[in-house]
Protein backbone atom coordinates (compact mmCIF):
# COMPACT_ATOMS: atom_id res chain seq x y z
CA UNK A 1 0.00 0.00 0.00
CA UNK A 2 2.62 2.30 0.73
CA UNK A 3 4.81 1.47 -2.19
CA UNK A 4 1.48 2.34 -4.22
CA UNK A 5 1.03 5.80 -2.77
CA UNK A 6 4.43 6.59 -2.77
CA UNK A 7 4.22 6.21 -6.62
CA UNK A 8 1.56 7.43 -7.49
CA UNK A 9 2.56 10.62 -5.57
CA UNK A 10 5.44 10.39 -7.52
CA UNK A 11 3.75 10.24 -10.82
CA UNK A 12 1.31 12.60 -10.05
CA UNK A 13 4.58 15.04 -9.23
CA UNK A 14 6.42 14.27 -12.17
CA UNK A 15 3.28 14.84 -14.50
CA UNK A 16 2.70 18.04 -12.81
CA UNK A 17 5.93 18.72 -14.01
CA UNK A 18 5.31 18.54 -17.31
CA UNK A 19 2.22 20.28 -17.74
CA UNK A 20 4.11 23.82 -17.56
CA UNK A 21 7.15 23.28 -15.53
CA UNK A 22 9.44 21.12 -16.73
CA UNK A 23 10.00 19.05 -20.26
CA UNK A 24 6.80 18.94 -21.93
CA UNK A 25 6.43 15.90 -23.70
CA UNK A 26 2.91 15.23 -22.63
CA UNK A 27 3.50 12.34 -20.20
CA UNK A 28 1.24 15.21 -18.52
CA UNK A 29 -1.75 14.20 -21.19
CA UNK A 30 -4.68 12.28 -19.53
CA UNK A 31 -4.33 9.55 -21.49
CA UNK A 32 -0.83 8.76 -20.95
CA UNK A 33 -0.98 9.41 -17.38
CA UNK A 34 -4.17 7.41 -16.96
CA UNK A 35 -2.41 4.45 -18.45
CA UNK A 36 0.65 4.63 -16.55
CA UNK A 37 -1.69 4.82 -13.08
CA UNK A 38 -3.47 2.55 -14.12
CA UNK A 39 -0.50 0.12 -14.74
CA UNK A 40 0.27 1.12 -11.65
CA UNK A 41 -2.68 0.32 -9.49
CA UNK A 42 -2.82 -2.95 -11.59
CA UNK A 43 -6.07 -1.82 -13.11
CA UNK A 44 -5.49 -0.41 -17.00
CA UNK A 45 -8.62 -0.65 -18.02
CA UNK A 46 -9.82 1.67 -15.35
CA UNK A 47 -6.87 4.10 -16.34
CA UNK A 48 -7.35 4.12 -20.04
CA UNK A 49 -11.15 4.27 -20.19
CA UNK A 50 -10.50 7.37 -17.26
CA UNK A 51 -7.31 8.73 -20.00
CA UNK A 52 -9.61 8.53 -22.85
CA UNK A 53 -12.37 10.41 -22.09
CA UNK A 54 -10.13 12.95 -20.19
CA UNK A 55 -8.35 13.31 -23.24
CA UNK A 56 -10.68 13.77 -25.25
CA UNK A 57 -12.62 16.25 -23.31
CA UNK A 58 -9.83 18.64 -22.85
CA UNK A 59 -8.10 17.87 -26.10
CA UNK A 60 -9.48 21.54 -27.26
CA UNK A 61 -7.70 23.48 -24.20
CA UNK A 62 -4.24 25.37 -25.10
CA UNK A 63 -1.99 26.08 -22.30
CA UNK A 64 -1.59 29.77 -23.88
CA UNK A 65 -0.26 32.28 -21.57
CA UNK A 66 -1.46 33.28 -18.04
CA UNK A 67 -4.95 30.90 -18.60
CA UNK A 68 -5.37 28.66 -15.78
CA UNK A 69 -6.07 24.81 -17.46
CA UNK A 70 -7.99 22.64 -15.67
CA UNK A 71 -4.87 20.40 -13.44
CA UNK A 72 -5.51 17.36 -16.26
CA UNK A 73 -2.79 14.87 -14.93
CA UNK A 74 -2.98 15.29 -11.35
CA UNK A 75 -6.84 14.88 -11.43
CA UNK A 76 -6.36 12.23 -14.08
CA UNK A 77 -4.28 10.12 -11.75
CA UNK A 78 -6.29 10.98 -8.63
CA UNK A 79 -9.06 9.63 -10.59
CA UNK A 80 -7.63 6.36 -11.48
CA UNK A 81 -6.37 5.51 -7.87
CA UNK A 82 -9.95 6.10 -6.64
CA UNK A 83 -11.03 3.85 -9.51
CA UNK A 84 -8.37 1.37 -8.47
CA UNK A 85 -9.36 1.71 -4.69
CA UNK A 86 -12.93 1.16 -5.16
CA UNK A 87 -12.49 -1.85 -7.63
CA UNK A 88 -10.14 -3.59 -5.00
CA UNK A 89 -11.93 -2.71 -2.15
CA UNK A 90 -13.69 -5.66 -1.66
CA UNK A 91 -17.41 -4.17 -1.75
CA UNK A 92 -20.08 -4.84 -4.06
CA UNK A 93 -19.12 -2.15 -6.34
CA UNK A 94 -19.75 -2.63 -10.14
CA UNK A 95 -17.17 -1.98 -13.06
CA UNK A 96 -18.85 1.08 -14.36
CA UNK A 97 -19.75 2.56 -11.09
CA UNK A 98 -15.79 2.59 -10.03
CA UNK A 99 -15.15 4.10 -13.41
CA UNK A 100 -17.51 6.84 -13.29
CA UNK A 101 -16.64 7.55 -9.90
CA UNK A 102 -13.01 7.54 -11.23
CA UNK A 103 -13.67 10.06 -13.56
CA UNK A 104 -15.87 12.54 -11.97
CA UNK A 105 -13.33 12.60 -9.11
CA UNK A 106 -11.21 13.41 -11.90
CA UNK A 107 -12.65 16.26 -13.25
CA UNK A 108 -13.24 17.72 -9.89
CA UNK A 109 -9.78 17.27 -8.36
CA UNK A 110 -8.64 19.02 -11.34
CA UNK A 111 -11.22 22.08 -11.27
CA UNK A 112 -9.79 22.61 -7.91
CA UNK A 113 -6.22 21.59 -9.49
CA UNK A 114 -6.69 25.10 -11.63
CA UNK A 115 -6.95 27.26 -8.44
CA UNK A 116 -3.64 25.83 -7.10
CA UNK A 117 -1.86 26.40 -10.00
CA UNK A 118 -2.56 30.08 -9.83
CA UNK A 119 -1.36 29.82 -6.33
CA UNK A 120 2.33 28.65 -7.73
CA UNK A 121 2.25 31.12 -10.10
CA UNK A 122 1.38 33.84 -7.31
CA UNK A 123 4.46 32.23 -5.44
CA UNK A 124 6.80 32.57 -8.46
CA UNK A 125 5.46 36.18 -9.12
CA UNK A 126 6.87 37.00 -5.47
CA UNK A 127 10.03 34.99 -6.04
CA UNK A 128 10.71 37.15 -8.98
CA UNK A 129 10.21 40.40 -6.86
CA UNK A 130 12.11 39.05 -3.89
CA UNK A 131 14.99 38.98 -7.03
CA UNK A 132 14.55 41.66 -8.52
CA UNK A 133 14.84 43.49 -5.12
CA UNK A 134 18.50 41.69 -4.25
CA UNK A 135 19.66 43.26 -8.01
CA UNK A 136 18.52 46.57 -7.24
CA UNK A 137 20.17 46.37 -3.68
CA UNK A 138 23.85 45.33 -5.84
CA UNK A 139 23.61 41.58 -4.41
CA UNK A 140 23.81 38.73 -6.93
CA UNK A 141 21.29 35.74 -7.35
CA UNK A 142 22.14 31.78 -8.23
CA UNK A 143 19.62 31.29 -10.67
CA UNK A 144 20.04 27.73 -10.50
CA UNK A 145 18.71 27.74 -6.77
CA UNK A 146 15.65 29.74 -7.89
CA UNK A 147 14.89 27.35 -10.92
CA UNK A 148 14.86 24.06 -8.43
CA UNK A 149 13.07 26.20 -5.93
CA UNK A 150 10.07 26.60 -8.48
CA UNK A 151 10.60 23.18 -9.33
CA UNK A 152 9.96 21.58 -6.29
CA UNK A 153 7.21 23.19 -5.34
CA UNK A 154 5.59 22.25 -8.70
CA UNK A 155 6.47 18.60 -7.80
CA UNK A 156 5.29 18.93 -4.02
CA UNK A 157 2.21 20.97 -5.55
CA UNK A 158 0.92 17.48 -7.53
CA UNK A 159 2.26 15.01 -5.07
CA UNK A 160 0.76 16.53 -2.18
CA UNK A 161 -2.74 17.56 -4.02
CA UNK A 162 -3.20 13.87 -5.24
CA UNK A 163 -2.79 12.33 -2.13
CA UNK A 164 -5.23 14.65 -0.33
CA UNK A 165 -7.55 14.36 -2.78
CA UNK A 166 -7.65 10.62 -3.26
CA UNK A 167 -7.72 10.60 0.62
CA UNK A 168 -10.83 12.72 1.00
CA UNK A 169 -12.29 11.11 -1.94
CA UNK A 170 -12.42 7.88 -0.66
CA UNK A 171 -13.62 8.38 2.54
CA UNK A 172 -17.30 9.92 0.53
CA UNK A 173 -16.99 6.80 -2.15
CA UNK A 174 -17.10 4.92 0.72
CA UNK A 175 -20.01 6.54 2.83
CA UNK A 176 -21.88 6.59 -0.98
CA UNK A 177 -21.05 2.56 -1.65
CA UNK A 178 -22.60 2.06 1.51
CA UNK A 179 -25.89 4.16 1.58
CA UNK A 180 -26.26 3.61 -2.43
CA UNK A 181 -26.09 -0.37 -1.87
CA UNK A 182 -24.51 -0.02 -5.27
CA UNK A 183 -24.64 -3.25 -7.50
CA UNK A 184 -23.98 -4.01 -11.26
CA UNK A 185 -27.09 -3.33 -13.06
CA UNK A 186 -27.91 -4.04 -16.94
CA UNK A 187 -26.60 -1.09 -18.07
CA UNK A 188 -27.35 -2.06 -21.78
CA UNK A 189 -30.66 0.20 -21.93
CA UNK A 190 -28.50 3.41 -20.82
CA UNK A 191 -25.98 3.04 -22.89
CA UNK A 192 -28.52 2.62 -26.38
CA UNK A 193 -31.06 5.69 -24.91
CA UNK A 194 -27.94 7.59 -24.67
CA UNK A 195 -26.48 6.13 -27.71
CA UNK A 196 -29.89 7.02 -29.73
CA UNK A 197 -29.60 10.30 -28.51
CA UNK A 198 -25.93 11.39 -29.74
CA UNK A 199 -26.75 9.95 -33.00
CA UNK A 200 -30.01 11.85 -33.42
CA UNK A 201 -28.78 15.22 -31.90
CA UNK A 202 -25.03 15.05 -33.67
CA UNK A 203 -25.92 14.40 -37.13
CA UNK A 204 -28.01 17.79 -37.74
CA UNK A 205 -25.27 19.51 -35.72
CA UNK A 206 -22.61 18.27 -38.21
CA UNK A 207 -24.65 18.72 -41.22
CA UNK A 208 -25.46 22.67 -40.36
CA UNK A 209 -21.79 23.46 -38.79
CA UNK A 210 -19.38 21.06 -39.70
CA UNK A 211 -19.20 21.82 -44.04
CA UNK A 212 -15.96 19.45 -44.50
CA UNK A 213 -16.20 17.19 -41.39
CA UNK A 214 -19.38 15.63 -42.68
CA UNK A 215 -17.35 13.91 -45.44
CA UNK A 216 -15.01 13.44 -42.71
CA UNK A 217 -17.71 11.78 -40.64
CA UNK A 218 -19.43 9.67 -43.67
CA UNK A 219 -15.82 8.79 -44.89
CA UNK A 220 -15.43 7.13 -41.10
CA UNK A 221 -18.40 5.21 -40.97
CA UNK A 222 -17.90 4.27 -44.57
CA UNK A 223 -14.82 2.37 -43.36
CA UNK A 224 -16.21 0.86 -39.95
CA UNK A 225 -18.34 -0.50 -41.70
CA UNK A 226 -16.40 -1.87 -44.48
CA UNK A 227 -14.07 -3.38 -41.64
CA UNK A 228 -17.45 -4.76 -39.91
CA UNK A 229 -18.55 -6.76 -42.87
CA UNK A 230 -14.78 -8.04 -43.51
CA UNK A 231 -14.29 -9.51 -39.78
CA UNK A 232 -18.39 -10.17 -39.70
CA UNK B 1 44.28 37.22 -27.50
CA UNK B 2 42.93 33.96 -29.62
CA UNK B 3 42.80 31.97 -26.04
CA UNK B 4 40.49 34.38 -24.88
CA UNK B 5 38.33 34.36 -27.50
CA UNK B 6 38.54 30.44 -27.94
CA UNK B 7 37.42 30.72 -23.88
CA UNK B 8 34.73 33.15 -24.53
CA UNK B 9 33.08 30.62 -27.10
CA UNK B 10 29.94 28.19 -26.16
CA UNK B 11 31.07 24.98 -27.72
CA UNK B 12 29.20 21.70 -28.62
CA UNK B 13 29.12 21.36 -24.62
CA UNK B 14 27.46 24.38 -24.24
CA UNK B 15 24.89 24.29 -26.91
CA UNK B 16 23.86 21.25 -25.79
CA UNK B 17 23.66 22.57 -21.94
CA UNK B 18 20.82 25.16 -23.46
CA UNK B 19 18.84 22.11 -25.00
CA UNK B 20 18.72 20.78 -22.23
CA UNK B 21 18.22 23.64 -19.72
CA UNK B 22 15.80 24.93 -22.73
CA UNK B 23 13.08 22.06 -21.53
CA UNK B 24 12.40 24.32 -18.28
CA UNK B 25 12.01 27.71 -19.84
CA UNK B 26 8.68 28.04 -18.18
CA UNK B 27 9.69 27.18 -14.32
CA UNK B 28 9.35 30.22 -12.96
CA UNK B 29 6.49 31.17 -15.17
CA UNK B 30 5.16 34.03 -13.25
CA UNK B 31 2.33 36.51 -13.93
CA UNK B 32 5.45 39.38 -13.59
CA UNK B 33 7.67 38.25 -16.10
CA UNK B 34 5.96 35.29 -17.54
CA UNK B 35 9.13 32.90 -18.73
CA UNK B 36 12.14 35.57 -17.90
CA UNK B 37 12.83 33.70 -14.88
CA UNK B 38 13.40 30.18 -16.76
CA UNK B 39 15.23 32.08 -20.05
CA UNK B 40 17.92 33.82 -17.39
CA UNK B 41 18.29 30.01 -15.74
CA UNK B 42 18.63 28.70 -19.30
CA UNK B 43 21.57 31.57 -20.60
CA UNK B 44 23.04 31.84 -17.12
CA UNK B 45 25.15 28.72 -18.52
CA UNK B 46 25.94 30.51 -21.69
CA UNK B 47 27.02 33.35 -19.56
CA UNK B 48 29.10 30.86 -17.21
CA UNK B 49 31.29 30.42 -20.51
CA UNK B 50 30.55 33.78 -21.82
CA UNK B 51 30.89 36.29 -19.40
CA UNK B 52 33.93 37.14 -17.27
CA UNK B 53 32.64 37.34 -13.24
CA UNK B 54 31.60 40.53 -11.24
CA UNK B 55 29.67 43.36 -12.47
CA UNK B 56 29.38 41.47 -16.63
CA UNK B 57 27.88 38.63 -14.99
CA UNK B 58 25.24 40.33 -12.80
CA UNK B 59 24.83 42.63 -15.63
CA UNK B 60 24.10 39.49 -18.34
CA UNK B 61 21.84 37.73 -15.65
CA UNK B 62 19.78 41.13 -14.98
CA UNK B 63 19.47 41.09 -18.75
CA UNK B 64 17.58 37.91 -19.21
CA UNK B 65 15.51 39.42 -16.17
CA UNK B 66 13.26 41.17 -18.39
CA UNK B 67 9.94 40.40 -19.59
CA UNK B 68 10.06 37.38 -21.72
CA UNK B 69 7.15 35.26 -23.55
CA UNK B 70 6.76 33.10 -26.37
CA UNK B 71 6.20 29.11 -27.63
CA UNK B 72 7.95 27.65 -25.60
CA UNK B 73 9.22 24.98 -27.94
CA UNK B 74 10.23 27.74 -30.67
CA UNK B 75 11.76 29.77 -27.73
CA UNK B 76 14.60 27.27 -28.68
CA UNK B 77 15.78 29.67 -31.79
CA UNK B 78 15.62 33.01 -29.67
CA UNK B 79 18.08 30.98 -27.00
CA UNK B 80 20.33 29.80 -29.56
CA UNK B 81 20.13 33.75 -31.35
CA UNK B 82 20.96 34.93 -27.83
CA UNK B 83 23.59 32.82 -26.99
CA UNK B 84 25.32 33.84 -30.10
CA UNK B 85 24.68 37.64 -30.01
CA UNK B 86 25.97 37.21 -25.79
CA UNK B 87 29.00 35.84 -27.06
CA UNK B 88 29.72 38.92 -29.38
CA UNK B 89 28.99 41.17 -27.00
CA UNK B 90 31.78 39.89 -24.89
CA UNK B 91 34.08 40.21 -27.56
CA UNK B 92 32.86 43.93 -27.47
CA UNK B 93 30.67 43.32 -31.03
CA UNK B 94 27.22 43.99 -30.22
CA UNK B 95 25.60 45.66 -27.48
CA UNK B 96 23.22 44.79 -25.31
CA UNK B 97 20.34 46.42 -26.36
CA UNK B 98 21.12 44.44 -29.78
CA UNK B 99 20.31 41.31 -27.66
CA UNK B 100 17.33 42.76 -25.89
CA UNK B 101 15.61 43.79 -29.58
CA UNK B 102 16.33 40.71 -31.25
CA UNK B 103 14.70 38.80 -28.41
CA UNK B 104 11.64 40.79 -28.13
CA UNK B 105 11.43 40.85 -32.09
CA UNK B 106 11.19 37.08 -32.55
CA UNK B 107 9.12 36.06 -29.39
CA UNK B 108 5.80 37.15 -30.68
CA UNK B 109 6.17 35.55 -34.32
CA UNK B 110 7.53 32.57 -32.93
CA UNK B 111 5.00 32.33 -30.16
CA UNK B 112 2.08 32.37 -32.97
CA UNK B 113 3.40 30.02 -35.63
CA UNK B 114 4.39 27.84 -32.05
CA UNK B 115 1.19 27.93 -30.45
CA UNK B 116 -0.80 27.34 -33.40
CA UNK B 117 1.26 24.43 -34.20
CA UNK B 118 1.87 22.52 -31.43
CA UNK B 119 -1.32 23.19 -29.08
CA UNK B 120 -3.55 24.02 -31.83
CA UNK B 121 -2.62 21.32 -33.71
CA UNK B 122 -0.52 18.87 -33.30
CA UNK B 123 -1.50 18.02 -29.49
CA UNK B 124 -4.83 17.35 -30.30
CA UNK B 125 -4.10 15.14 -33.70
CA UNK B 126 -1.36 13.52 -31.23
CA UNK B 127 -4.53 13.06 -28.40
CA UNK B 128 -6.77 11.59 -31.00
CA UNK B 129 -4.53 9.16 -32.92
CA UNK B 130 -3.22 8.16 -29.14
CA UNK B 131 -7.42 7.41 -28.53
CA UNK B 132 -7.99 5.23 -31.47
CA UNK B 133 -5.49 3.34 -30.73
CA UNK B 134 -6.37 2.82 -27.07
CA UNK B 135 -9.74 1.84 -28.04
CA UNK B 136 -8.42 -1.19 -29.56
CA UNK B 137 -4.78 -1.89 -27.99
CA UNK B 138 -5.47 -0.46 -24.91
CA UNK B 139 -1.76 1.16 -23.36
CA UNK B 140 -0.55 1.67 -26.90
CA UNK B 141 -2.72 4.37 -27.56
CA UNK B 142 0.05 6.55 -24.77
CA UNK B 143 2.76 5.70 -26.91
CA UNK B 144 1.49 6.28 -29.62
CA UNK B 145 0.65 10.16 -28.66
CA UNK B 146 3.95 10.54 -26.82
CA UNK B 147 5.98 9.15 -30.62
CA UNK B 148 3.09 11.63 -32.21
CA UNK B 149 4.19 14.49 -30.66
CA UNK B 150 7.49 14.54 -29.53
CA UNK B 151 8.90 13.49 -32.80
CA UNK B 152 7.66 16.96 -33.84
CA UNK B 153 8.74 18.23 -30.35
CA UNK B 154 12.23 17.15 -30.42
CA UNK B 155 13.50 17.76 -33.61
CA UNK B 156 12.32 21.76 -33.37
CA UNK B 157 13.82 22.22 -29.76
CA UNK B 158 17.09 20.65 -30.61
CA UNK B 159 17.06 21.92 -34.58
CA UNK B 160 16.15 25.53 -33.29
CA UNK B 161 19.43 25.96 -30.74
CA UNK B 162 21.70 24.93 -32.78
CA UNK B 163 20.24 27.06 -36.02
CA UNK B 164 19.63 29.80 -33.88
CA UNK B 165 23.49 29.75 -33.09
CA UNK B 166 24.53 29.12 -36.08
CA UNK B 167 22.78 31.88 -37.43
CA UNK B 168 23.00 34.77 -35.05
CA UNK B 169 20.64 37.99 -35.75
CA UNK B 170 19.99 36.26 -39.39
CA UNK B 171 17.76 34.06 -37.55
CA UNK B 172 15.20 36.64 -37.63
CA UNK B 173 14.94 35.64 -41.53
CA UNK B 174 15.43 32.33 -41.00
CA UNK B 175 12.03 32.60 -38.57
CA UNK B 176 10.40 34.46 -40.97
CA UNK B 177 10.78 31.40 -43.89
CA UNK B 178 10.03 29.26 -41.04
CA UNK B 179 7.10 26.68 -43.20
CA UNK B 180 5.95 24.83 -40.22
CA UNK B 181 2.51 23.47 -41.25
CA UNK B 182 -0.87 24.09 -39.14
CA UNK B 183 -3.31 21.53 -38.93
CA UNK B 184 -5.95 23.70 -36.71
CA UNK B 185 -8.51 23.26 -39.37
CA UNK B 186 -7.66 19.54 -40.41
CA UNK B 187 -8.31 18.73 -36.32
CA UNK B 188 -12.44 18.91 -36.99
CA UNK B 189 -12.10 16.63 -39.66
CA UNK B 190 -10.15 14.09 -38.10
CA UNK B 191 -12.10 14.13 -35.01
CA UNK B 192 -15.04 13.98 -37.20
CA UNK B 193 -13.54 10.47 -38.78
CA UNK B 194 -12.86 9.43 -35.83
CA UNK B 195 -16.52 10.07 -34.43
CA UNK B 196 -17.71 7.82 -37.59
CA UNK B 197 -15.50 5.15 -36.31
CA UNK B 198 -16.48 4.91 -33.10
CA UNK B 199 -20.30 4.89 -33.73
CA UNK B 200 -20.76 2.47 -36.06
CA UNK B 201 -18.15 0.28 -33.20
CA UNK B 202 -20.52 1.33 -30.40
CA UNK B 203 -23.89 0.52 -31.95
CA UNK B 204 -22.29 -3.21 -33.27
CA UNK B 205 -20.50 -3.87 -30.09
CA UNK B 206 -17.36 -4.22 -31.15
CA UNK B 207 -15.08 -5.45 -28.26
CA UNK B 208 -13.46 -2.50 -27.73
CA UNK B 209 -11.74 -1.73 -24.74
CA UNK B 210 -14.45 1.18 -23.59
CA UNK B 211 -16.91 -0.63 -25.07
CA UNK B 212 -19.53 -0.46 -22.58
CA UNK B 213 -18.84 2.91 -21.68
CA UNK B 214 -18.72 4.42 -25.55
CA UNK B 215 -21.80 6.17 -24.16
CA UNK B 216 -19.21 8.71 -22.36
CA UNK B 217 -16.80 8.39 -25.46
CA UNK B 218 -19.02 9.23 -28.55
CA UNK B 219 -20.17 12.86 -26.82
CA UNK B 220 -16.96 13.79 -25.73
CA UNK B 221 -15.00 12.80 -29.53
CA UNK B 222 -17.54 15.08 -30.87
CA UNK B 223 -16.98 18.02 -28.28
CA UNK B 224 -13.21 17.61 -28.81
CA UNK B 225 -13.76 17.90 -32.53
CA UNK B 226 -15.16 20.84 -32.46
CA UNK B 227 -19.09 19.90 -33.77
CA UNK B 228 -21.01 21.93 -30.67
CA UNK B 229 -21.21 25.33 -30.43
CA UNK B 230 -18.45 27.32 -28.59
CA UNK B 231 -20.45 29.01 -25.58
CA UNK B 232 -21.21 24.96 -24.57
CA UNK B 233 -17.22 23.97 -25.24
CA UNK B 234 -16.28 26.54 -22.52
CA UNK B 235 -18.33 24.55 -19.72
CA UNK B 236 -17.25 21.69 -20.83
CA UNK B 237 -16.17 20.34 -17.85
CA UNK B 238 -19.03 21.68 -15.80
CA UNK B 239 -21.24 19.62 -18.65
CA UNK B 240 -19.81 16.52 -18.20
CA UNK B 241 -19.51 17.13 -14.29
CA UNK B 242 -23.35 17.21 -14.79
CA UNK B 243 -23.70 13.92 -17.28
CA UNK B 244 -21.21 12.29 -15.21
CA UNK B 245 -23.48 12.09 -11.88
CA UNK B 246 -26.68 10.84 -14.12
CA UNK B 247 -24.91 8.00 -15.03
CA UNK B 248 -23.64 7.75 -11.55
CA UNK B 249 -27.16 7.28 -9.98
CA UNK B 250 -28.32 5.62 -13.12
CA UNK B 251 -25.38 2.75 -12.83
CA UNK B 252 -25.76 2.44 -9.06
CA UNK B 253 -28.62 0.12 -8.44
CA UNK B 254 -29.48 0.82 -5.07
CA UNK B 255 -30.57 4.47 -5.76
CA UNK B 256 -32.64 3.26 -8.44
CA UNK B 257 -34.68 1.63 -5.44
Amino acid sequence: MLREISLLCLAAGVCALDTTAAWQLMISQPLVCGTLAGFLVGFPDAGVFIGVVLQLLWSGSMPVGALPMPDAPVGTISGVWLAAILLGSGQAVSTSFSQLAGLLAAMCIALVGRWTIVWERELSSRLFQRIRARFSSGKTVNPDVTQALTLTVSFLRGALLCLIAVGVLYAIALALVAAGNVVEIDYKLVVLVVQGLAIGVLIPVFARRAKGRLPAFAGGVALALVVRNLIG
Amino acid sequence: MGQEMEEKSMGKAGLLTLVIRSFYLQAGWNYESLQALGFAYIMSSAGRRIASGGEAARKFFERHLALFNTNPVLASYIIGATAKLEEEHARGKTSSAEIETLKSALAVPLASVGDRFFWASLRPIAGLLGVLTAGVVGGVGALVLLATYNTFHLYYRIKGVFRGYALGTGVVSEVARLRIPSFSHHVGWIGAFALGVLLVAAVHGWQLVWRREAVFVLPCVALASGLLPESLRKRITEIALVVGVVGLLLTAGGLLG
